[in-house]
């Protein structure tokens, strides 16, 4: 197997604790230790450069039926969700090497794999949407004990191949379709009568118990609302200690102050999290353009759906297991709400303490879309750059926000945390995101720049699996990379019951709605990664 | 020589968007399959029968597949203006046509091209709501159907609202049905109980009218005559006071129903009666449709072209047009000069008149031999696959039930790409 060289570039891999200039050796797809006098087949000389792992997204709306059905909504717009192909391709050439579609409706798990099988190069894995299907709320109605519930968990991410689980406005999205407009954090909701704070709780403590790596992924009640931070404040403490990813936090991180009823109440948030261990979080970073909203959120996206922009809009109840919802949007600088939404992003990056428990997410596509990272790296690593944006906003928003303030500038390890090193932890997968031998070989070599934008649009060398698949932005090869999952245990008695519910409801039975590996191609690689051993 | 039959009594069935799995079915050891008799119709056309003649043929003379394949990339090589159509099999097979498109700088299309784009225009228009298909199981208690569904979807009724128990705890007895339209299906959309459907009847080139009047109302808007297209206003005011009553009410329109000229406008009126009514209560769209695994050709155009079917590949890049790409179009004046035509699910015959690779189930039947006919298998029957059901939403998994030989659509397309340049 030949070995290639990646010569004298600075190593920035936060994960090791490493930031010194020193070499990387690859071979068969890792990264191995330095062999003396082992022969070299290839060097790539990296001085003045900067080395970091590939980069991992952990939220981005990457492929599945709101995707399709986004594409379909808004033709005119090609460039905001683009196809499969191009998907791979843009993120590999900025450096990035796997990413995460966050909103997998059981469902539709088997049209998304498929999709995602399409993707290029990087590694793909998805989250499996629970918390609004029929089933958890019956069992949840039936206050069967909680092994129960995470069998069924277990079941369904066994069924789906997923990587993690994701609630969405817990218990709100099944609301709506009985005709609810609103659900707060401690109402019963109809029918059911389970409150968001339960099912978030459930499923937390199912997570735990099947020995998850990634903590359940909240996206939390009350999307979207003037002072909806009470409700995410309070969905923190719901958690009850249990460890809780709150994504795209910006959208709710809202207070109703002021003229206008819509503040930043960032600072809180932020000192909430930064005081609750169990919590991380990814931002939803707003920037500025044209874009679309895709969420499971139907109630949130029905009641935005005013603000659609151009004026079309697309509901869909799915399932009996979620929902979707797609709103196109145009962000203006010049609107307050749209503005102090993207002052706010930004508070809450710079407010938040430990990079280690932040992830850097424009929630693509719906604060804006994934290209538009190298703009927003610039943004927190740049004060002067920050200023300067900061002015073009409405002018009202500026005088909302602390953000002129706050001094922090990411430094690049900070940087390579929220970008690799942090994802890779928060997801349970021990060989990306960093750099020591036997990591997967996904790597980025930057060159250094002063513009840190220019510097992370188009790395010099981008390596995936070992193979040199970008070089200053443009694609050198197409390969296929691999997805992610994890199997819990669980007792398949739980299986039971959903053949038996499946043959009474749905239209399907559940041995065909559960995924085969079969299904996946023979050249569709399945990297399975360990729970924590299952806990009573 | 009678062989022991292998049975088989939850079968994936292809042959309609429905998506049902349990069809029983037995399969002898030459591969004839005999389907229970009681099974939907389409489903006996579609499963039964032997495996029939696997023989390629060039220009109607017995072949190997090689050869066909090699036979076909050359007639594709040469041409100018390559058409890939009707595209009715699974997943893979669509995605590998939608690639060989690109490689070639084809114009690809889907035999439900127009119902597609009617849906899709209308959608793009103004969006509406929707469900799939166990949400409109478990909640429906009215379902306004436009067009008859079972000529999509021939177990609709029976799968979809006269089910047994739903989750909701709706029964059979709680739901209504009314039908709009004309020749329909009358005896399937009867309630268990006996209970007939309200039927508005309205020929095709009146629901341009009709819907857009009920949008109106449905708006508080008002309607300046007594009649539209022949009904009493009364008729219509009370269809969209049931409607606003309902707590799950479904309007369920086919886009094939409506042959006639602009009808995503119609549907488009259709999405701003939806987005009307749920300003109160929940009342969801379910485009009836997808046969031929048209929803499949859809999502996967989309997903791998970034656009619909009726796309045109022009240096690699995907171009979409609903009139210009349009099969029938590109047939009728003659601007196609080859096509790959592919149906693994009927037994159509090909458009005549321009050179044809036919990928089709044996027992096709050609008024003249195409250039290349290569039979290929049924997914689901001859291997496995996906289809995507009529929501958009559930991919079925489809199984392999005997082993004819035949080749499966995405093999072949592949096979035949692997041949071939890459335009320029
Ligand atoms: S209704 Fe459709 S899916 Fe169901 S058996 Fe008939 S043809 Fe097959
Ligand atoms: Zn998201």
């Amino acid at each position: 197997m030949p070995l290639t060289l990646l010569q004298g570039g600075r190593v920035v891999d936060p994960a090791n604790k490493t930031n010194v200039v020193r070499d990387i050796h690859v071979r068969d797809g890792r990264i191995v230790a330095a062999e003396p006098g082992a022969k070299v087949d290839r060097v790539h000389d990296c001085r003045g450069m900067v080395v970091m792992a590939g980069g991992i997204d952990l939220h981005s709306h990457i492929a599945g039926g709101k995707m399709n059905l986004a594409r379909a909504l808004t033709p005119e717009q090609q460039g905001v969700i683009p196809p499969a192909g191009l998907t791979g391709l843009r993120y590999a050439a900025m450096g990035y090497t796997m990413a995460v579609e966050p909103a997998m409706l059981p469902s539709n798990a088997r049209q998304a794999h498929l999709e995602m099988a399409d993707i290029p190069i990087i590694d793909r894995g998805a989250y499996a949407m629970l918390g609004n299907d029929d089933f958890l709320l019956r069992l949840m109605l039936q206050k069967r004990d909680h092994r129960a519930i995470a069998d069924y968990v277990g079941c369904m991410m066994h069924a789906t191949r997923a990587l993690g689980v994701k609630v969405v406005n817990p218990g709100g999205i099944s609301a709506f379709k009985f005709n609810q407009r609103s659900l707060a954090l401690d109402e019963s909701g109809p029918f059911y009568g389970q409150t968001p704070r339960d099912v978030l709780l459930t499923l937390a403590r199912a997570l735990d118990t099947l020995g998850v790596p990634h903590p359940l992924h909240v996206h939390c009640s009350n999307l979207g609302i003037p002072g909806n931070a009470d409700t995410t404040l309070g969905t923190i403490q719901a958690a009850e200690g249990l460890p809780v990813h709150l994504t795209h936090l910006q959208f709710h991180s809202y207070g109703a102050e002021g003229d206008r009823r819509f503040s930043s109440a960032a600072a809180r948030i932020a000192e909430a999290v930064n005081g609750a261990k169990n919590v991380s979080i990814d931002v939803g970073q707003v920037m500025f353009g044209q874009t679309i909203t895709a969420s499971a959120d139907t109630m949130a996206q029905f009641r935005n759906a005013r603000f659609a922009s151009p004026a079309k809009w697309l509901c869909m109840d799915i399932e009996c297991d979620g929902g979707c919802g797609l709103v196109p949007f145009r962000y203006r600088s010049k609107d307050y709400v749209n503005a102090l939404q993207w002052a706010i992003g930004l508070e809450l990056f710079l407010l938040v303490e430990d990079p280690w428990r932040v992830a850097l997410t424009t929630d693509h596509p719906n604060g804006g879309i994934f290209t538009s990272y190298p703009r927003l790296i610039r943004l927190l690593m740049d004060k002067g750059f920050r200023d300067d944006a900061l002015g073009q906003i409405d002018k009202h928003a500026q005088a909302a926000t602390v953000l002129g303030s706050i001094k922090r500038e990411y430094t690049l390890e900070e940087i390579a945390i929220l970008t690799r090193a942090g994802p890779a932890r928060l997801l349970g997968l021990k060989d990306r995101g960093h750099l020591a031998p036997g990591a997967a070989a996904d790597i980025a070599v930057y060159r250094e720049h002063q513009n840190r934008e220019a510097m992370f649009e188009a790395p010099a060398l981008v390596f995936k699996d070992g193979v040199l698949v970008a070089k200053d932005g443009a694609i050198m090869t197409e390969t296929r990379g691999a997805t992610h999952l994890v199997r819990p245990d669980r007792d398949p008695a739980i299986e039971r019951e959903l053949r038996t519910y499946f043959d009474r409801y749905m239209l399907q039975s559940f041995d065909r709605f559960a995924m085969t590996d079969a299904e996946f191609g023979p050249e569709d690689r399945l990297a399975v990664h360990p729970c924590r051993p299952r806990v009573a | 020589m009678p062989q022991a039959a292998r049975s088989f009594d939850r079968v994936a069935c292809p042959f309609c968007a429905l998506g049902c799995d349990d069809v029983r079915l037995a399969v002898s050891a030459d591969g004839f399959v005999t389907v229970d008799p009681q099974a939907c119709p389409h489903a006996i056309q579609g499963f039964g029968g032997p495996v029939g003649d696997a023989t390629p043929r060039i220009d109607g003379q017995p072949a190997t597949l090689d050869q066909a394949i090699a036979r076909a990339a050359a007639i594709l090589g040469t041409a100018r203006a390559p058409l890939i159509h009707g595209l009715a099999c699974d997943l893979a097979g669509q995605r590998a046509a939608i690639e060989l498109g690109r490689r070639i700088g084809a114009t690809v299309d889907h035999l439900h091209g127009a119902a597609i784009n009617a849906n899709l225009r209308a959608l793009a228009d103004g969006g509406w709501l929707a469900a799939s298909l166990a949400e409109i199981r478990n909640r429906a208690d009215l379902v306004v159907a436009i067009g008859d569904p079972t000529v999509a979807m021939p177990r609709f009724w029976q799968r979809c609202v006269w089910a047994g128990d739903t989750l909701t705890g709706i029964a059979p007895e709680d739901r209504q049905v009314v039908l709009i339209g004309q020749n329909l299906e009358v005896a399937a959309a009867t309630a268990p109980d006996g209970r007939k459907p309200a039927v508005i009847d309205v020929a095709p080139a009146d629901l341009p009218a009709i819907v857009a009047a009920l949008a109106t109302l449905a708006r508080g808007g008002r309607v300046f005559s007594d009649q539209v297209a022949g009904l009493p206003v009364a008729t219509l005011r009370d269809l969209v006071t049931r409607l606003a009553a309902s707590r799950y009410g479904v309007i369920a329109w086919s886009a094939g129903a409506m042959a006639f000229p602009h009808a995503d406008l119609t549907i488009a009126s259709l999405g701003e009666l939806l987005r009307a009514l749920n300003a109160k209560t929940r009342v969801v769209g379910l485009p009836v449709g997808g046969l031929d695994n048209a929803l499949g050709a859809q999502l996967a155009s989309l997903w791998l072209a970034g656009k619909p079917p009726r796309l045109r590949f022009v240096a690699g890049e995907a171009r979409h047009d609903a009139a210009l790409y349009a099969a029938d179009r590109l047939l009728g004046s003659g601007e196609a000069d080859a096509l790959l035509w592919i149906d693994a699910l009927g037994r159509r015959a090909p458009p005549a008149g321009v050179p044809t690779i036919a990928l089709a189930r044996p027992g096709t039947g050609f008024a003249t031999p195409p250039a290349v006919l290569i039979p290929v298998g049924t997914p689901g029957l001859d291997h496995a696959g996906h289809v995507l059901r009529g929501d958009a939403i559930v991919a079925l998994r489809l199984d392999r039930l005997r082993d004819s030989g035949l080749p499966a659509v995405a093999d072949v397309v592949e096979r035949i790409g692997s041949l071939m340049q890459v335009a320029a």
